[in-house]
């Protein structure tokens, strides 16, 4: 998030659309609740189905699922041509004004952008994603925004397509609800009011995922919503700690902090370090924090005369994918893998295709699993249908502890790094990770000591002298925190953040977003538990630690106007008071420079020109500005352009080969959540007291579709995809929709995929259903819009 | 000590179904793993084990506009309350802080309070011959805690305060539902006598199964006033002229009620009445 959880209650108008916040994060809502009631605030549900947030919104519209980037588009449409933007913020704060390069266009006959290569369905050549410059190589600009190719005047032709009536036909959403939305979220433009959107997996887990979430970015731009309380873009992750799993990139493409993961095309540190973005982008910095990374990690073997062991980093092959869908088909295809970890989660249930994914796993020569009960994943060769004879997998499955068992901190959607301590011990010898990981490395060190292989060093010098955790697992996570926040290795002192880091080894920091989260002066910030409010905003900077530097609200600068006052006196948060940046949170941006220094008016420090950008300048594979696609699996046509998907979505090896048409599998089909059971349902499904409030999957149908097929409410269907089948129970209900598309009445059902074989109550995978495809910047699967048949189970 | 209360507000409710599962964990209730009833509703209705549960109601309004509420099902702790007066054991009282709390040693089971609570709230456990209801966690409040579902409720749906400041308190929230659900309105103030629960519902009280206007049987008077004022050792024939056999008639009637129920598979499996 941008902003924050308690944040909510500053809001005006909150847009909640690709979430079911009320259901799957319950805590969200008592603080919408709040600023409903303190500020007469308004809820806006956008869902395929009406849900318990829907139930307590002020407005409720339904679009098909797969349709969001359309829905957006008609909103980017709405907010230009009826001059609802916030002017002086995006003529100053983004790259609107900007002018881009003659040559550059989009064309709705093909439905590309310039620059792509049908053979490899790339993007090959995004040179003209780029701005104009003049002789000295800077941007030009219009700050009238009126110049024909400045990026406003792109994006209003761009978005001209986007009319209210094609959004509605498309989404199949009512025109009047449409434009309600449109017109209640826009009026969070006013100076004086801001507007949060509200978003989760609905959002990202499509084909055109990253280009939903850029929607957002520039709808909240546009609307000057960016960097003030109540405002922002707005991620509800999934777990309590999947923003920490992101932050310490337990991801395939990065390092700790968002750096990017080395590749063969960077063979030294020197070729690393040349992608550094340039300067005056706060990343231009990236060189001190992978120098203190690596003496983190290396310690002493680490050393300006060798790159800081450099070459111990293993390199991804250039335009390899390692993404979750790239794994499994390698593992189906007998490549690359002989082993898998698995720990915190449960792919058998929450992989799509899983009938392929489980199959995969058969593959494998040795499996160990970490988790609290046998899941569907350690216990996958005894899953239905399944030879147990036939698998030769040896499976070791090493119980851990639940969260109330171990100690360590969990960083929330928030960015806020909180400390939580053991409330009581793991029944028998469960384990917590860190303690299973520690003993894992010793165990591989003393197997590599004797080794002078040049492979191997990368282990035997792995720095590693935490204080035993079978002692204190407290001491240990203590030495390792800090670690992460970083050090000055001549002084041996903690360092205060990480402006403190150093390109010159002499110091070392494990993940420097982190850094100022341990200091000498404050201790363990993460621990520290004050109440106090400075300005009433909910910032609570004496509550844990949020990176970066303890900002609540990332982006702050924009909260205040080119000059540096307030842009209004009710959402006063940051202003410039003549000698420095002050007010009640962490400024993001240089604590002393003047609004009338070169860079004093922009806010978006980490980019080279410091602007929010509503045009992403050669970043994205699939366009410089979103443009709707249909999902893989869609009922329609593409009517805002001729080409039907996304031209660089990611299919892999396998997963374009097992799709279905709308002839043969005439419903859209979506997966969710429930309130009342947590991801696979490893743990929620062995609860006896959450397994009693959803004992058994099921599928949520409209009364028309009921009709047709003669399905009665709590019978048993079968779901069939061209991936598999799934039987869930039917819950026939008005709050499922059919949806008129492009004159043409489509079903739209849904299940939840919280069910699996093992556990107190059991279900069908719902992701034996789930096409093996991904988005074509991050290759996160497509589970929420895909093609099924359903039909009444009558043996 | 004063009266207590707990305000449960109909229009803030997510149905995230917290308080049933911190109503079992305090008072540790087994889990009663049914079968799907075809709605987000867990249950038929209240158990012996499950002394409070979230009713889910769905509804298609006629301009085709979705409504769907939520209301916790709960003991109302009446100032009025017909259990208490139809029990003939005394294992009902009422607490100074307005709990209508159980004695366990006196209850022997009969159903007596099942029959003349307008809310359906007591459940007979068969095989332990008690009845069972929500305690109003007596063992919490009287220990200047909350009840446990309330301490649990994130979105501030279920207060918990002296009878008094709920009682204002439903002014100010009932303002607030009216912008949202403008038929909003209290119930469970003034009803009979003020009950220990004050709702804020969003539409009429039948919408949510609660009686338009509660209220206790003539009879139920009938038995409090004429037969038991003769007291406890005097009460030999009358009462066994008139109340004891009632009793017992009513309890082999409920065991066969309650036998066939479990044949059926239980409470548990009771299917689809809720929509
Ligand atoms: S805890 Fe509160 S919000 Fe959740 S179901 Fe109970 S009353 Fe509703
Ligand atoms: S709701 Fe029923 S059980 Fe509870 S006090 Fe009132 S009459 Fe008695
Ligand atoms: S007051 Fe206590 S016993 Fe009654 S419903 Fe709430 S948690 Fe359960």
């Amino acid at each position: 998030m941008t902003n924050h959880w308690v944040d909510f209650k500053n809001t005006d108008v909150a847009l909640i659309c690709g979430s079911n916040a009320a259901e799957n994060h319950p805590v969200s809502f008592s603080w919408l609740q709040e600023a409903r009631d303190k500020r007469g605030a308004k809820i806006i549900s956008v869902d395929p189905r009406f849900t318990r947030t829907s139930a307590r919104a002020d407005l409720y519209c339904p679009i098909r699922s797969g349709t969001n980037l359309a829905f957006y588009g008609g909103m980017i449409n709405y907010i230009l041509a009826n001059d609802r933007y916030h002017n002086e913020y995006i003529a100053h704060y983004s790259n609107a004004a900007s002018i881009i390069k003659e040559g550059f266009s989009f064309d709705p006959e093909t439905g590309l952008f310039t620059g792509y290569d049908e053979g490899r369905r790339a993007y090959t050549d995004r040179t003209t994603w780029d701005y104009e410059r003049d002789a000295e190589g800077k941007v030009r600009k219009d700050l009238t925004l009126q110049h024909p190719r400045s990026v406003f005047q792109l994006m209003k032709r761009h978005y001209s397509r986007y009319t209210v009536e094609a959004v509605a036909q498309t989404c199949g959403a009512p025109v009047d609800k449409l434009r309600q939305v449109y017109e209640l979220f826009t009026s969070t433009g006013q100076v004086g009011k801001a507007g949060s959107i509200m978003y989760a997996m609905g959002q990202t887990q499509f084909t055109s995922g990253s280009q939903n979430v850029r929607c957002m970015a520039i709808i909240q731009t546009l609307l000057g919503n960016m960097g003030l309380p109540g405002g922002g873009v707005n991620a509800l992750r999934g777990h309590s700690n999947v923003q920490g799993s992101t932050d310490m990139a337990l991801l395939f493409h990065l390092l700790p902090g968002y750096m990017p993961c080395p590749t063969t095309g960077m063979p030294t540190l020197e070729a690393y370090n040349a992608t550094t973005p340039p300067a005056p982008a706060y990343w231009s910095n990236r060189p001190k924090w992978i120098a203190s990374l690596l003496k983190a990690w290396y310690g002493e073997a680490a050393n300006p005369g060798n790159d800081f062991a450099y070459d111990f980093l293993p390199k991804a092959q250039a335009g390899k994918n390692y993404s979750h869908l790239a794994l499994f088909e390698n593992l189906y295809n007998h490549q690359d893998l002989e082993g898998l970890f698995v720990w915190g989660q449960n792919p058998v249930v929450s992989g799509p295709n899983s009938n392929m994914e489980s199959k995969a796993v058969e593959n494998l020569k040795w499996l160990v699993c970490l988790d609290p009960f046998e899941n569907e994943t350690s216990a996958f060769w005894k899953r239905p249908g399944a030879n147990p004879a036939e698998i030769d997998t040896e499976v070791f499955l090493l119980p851990v502890t639940t969260f109330l068992e171990k100690e360590g901190t969990v960083t929330h959607s928030g960015r806020l790094i909180q400390y939580r301590w053991k409330a009581v011990d793991g029944p028998g010898n469960v384990r917590q990770e860190s303690f299973i990981l520690d003993r894992l490395v010793k165990r591989l060190k003393a197997l590599y000591a004797g080794s002078d292989q040049p492979q191997d060093a990368m282990i035997k010098h792995l720095t590693w002298n935490y204080p035993d955790p079978l002692r204190s697992q407290t001491d240990f996570i203590d030495a390792v925190m800090r670690e992460i926040n970083g050090r000055n290795l001549s002084t041996g002192k903690l360092v205060p953040g990480f402006g403190a880091l150093q390109e010159d080894g002499s110091t070392d920091c494990g993940n420097w977003i982190y850094s100022g989260m341990y200091t000498e002066e404050l201790g363990n910030r993460t621990q520290s538990r004050v109440l106090d409010d400075p300005g009433g905003w909910g910032a609570h900077p004496g509550w844990g630690f949020a990176w970066p530097a303890n900002r609540r609200i990332i982006y702050n600068r924009c909260s205040a106007d080119p000059d540096g006052k307030p842009w209004s006196e009710e959402r006063k948060y940051l202003w410039w008071d003549g000698a420095r940046w002050t007010g009640y949170d962490v400024p993001d941006f240089a604590p002393t420079m003047p609004p009338d220094a070169p860079l004093g008016k922009k806010p978006f420090i980490m980019m080279a020109e410091r602007e929010s950008r509503v045009f992403a300048i050669g970043a994205l594979n699939d366009g410089p500005l979103p443009e709707h696609y249909e999902p893989v699996e869609s009922p329609t046509h593409n009517v805002f352009n001729r080409r039907q998907n996304n031209p660089a979505y990611f299919t892999g090896t396998d997963g374009a080969k097992s799709l279905g048409d709308v002839e043969k599998f005439p419903l859209i089909c979506s997966t969710w959540r429930v309130c009342e059971h947590w991801h696979t349902g490893a743990l929620s499904r062995n609860m006896p007291w959450l397994a009693e409030l959803m004992p058994e999957s099921f599928v949520e149908i409209g009364e028309d579709l009921a009709r047709e097929r003669n399905i009665g409410n709590g019978e048993m269907v079968e779901l069939v995809s061209a991936r598999g089948k799934a039987r869930a129970m039917a819950m026939v209900t008005p709050r499922a929709h059919m949806f008129e598309i492009n004159g043409r009445n489509v079903h739209q059902v849904g299940l939840t995929w919280h069910f699996g074989f093992q556990g107190l109550v059991t279900g069908d995978i719902a992701n034996n259903l789930t096409p093996h495809v991904g988005d074509a910047n991050t290759a996160i699967p497509e589970f929420k819009a895909f093609l099924v048949d359903i039909r009444k189970v009558t043996s | 000590m004063s009266r207590m209360a707990r305000l449960i507000d109909i229009t803030r409710c997510t149905a995230c179904r917290g308080c049933q599962v911190s109503c079992k964990r305090w008072n540790q209730l087994a889990g009663e793993i049914g079968a799907f009833t075809g709605s987000y509703q867990s249950h038929d209705d209240l158990s012996p084990g499950r002394w409070t549960m979230i009713k889910f109601y769905e509804e298609k309004k006629p301009g085709g506009e979705m409504a769907w509420h939520f209301r916790k099902a709960t003991c109302m702790h009446c100032a009025d309350a017909g259990c208490l007066k139809a029990c003939p054991n005394e294992a009902l009282v009422r607490e100074e802080n307005g709990t209508i709390r159980r004695i366990e040693e006196n209850c022997i089971g009969c159903g007596h309070c099942v029959q003349f609570c307008p809310f359906d709230i007591p459940k007979v456990d068969e095989v332990a011959q008690k009845m069972k209801k929500c305690t109003f966690c007596y063992d919490r409040i009287s220990n200047g805690r909350e009840p446990a579902c309330a301490k649990t409720c994130v979105p501030r749906a279920i207060v918990y305060g002296t009878w008094d400041e709920m009682a204002a308190l439903a002014d100010e929230r009932l303002a607030q539902a009216q912008k949202l659900y403008p038929d909003s309105r209290i119930y469970g103030r003034d009803e009979l006598g003020g009950l220990g629960v004050i709702y804020i519902l969003p539409d009429t009280p039948a919408k949510y199964g609660l009686p338009e206007d509660p209220s206790l049987p003539f009879t139920l008077g009938l038995w409090k006033d004429v037969v038991h004022p003769f007291g406890k050792g005097l009460i030999g024939a009358s009462l066994a002229a008139t109340g004891l056999a009632f009793i017992i008639s009513r309890r082999n009637a409920m065991k066969l009620k309650e036998s066939a129920k479990l044949e059926e598979g239980g409470y548990d499996d009771e299917q689809q009445k809720n929509g």
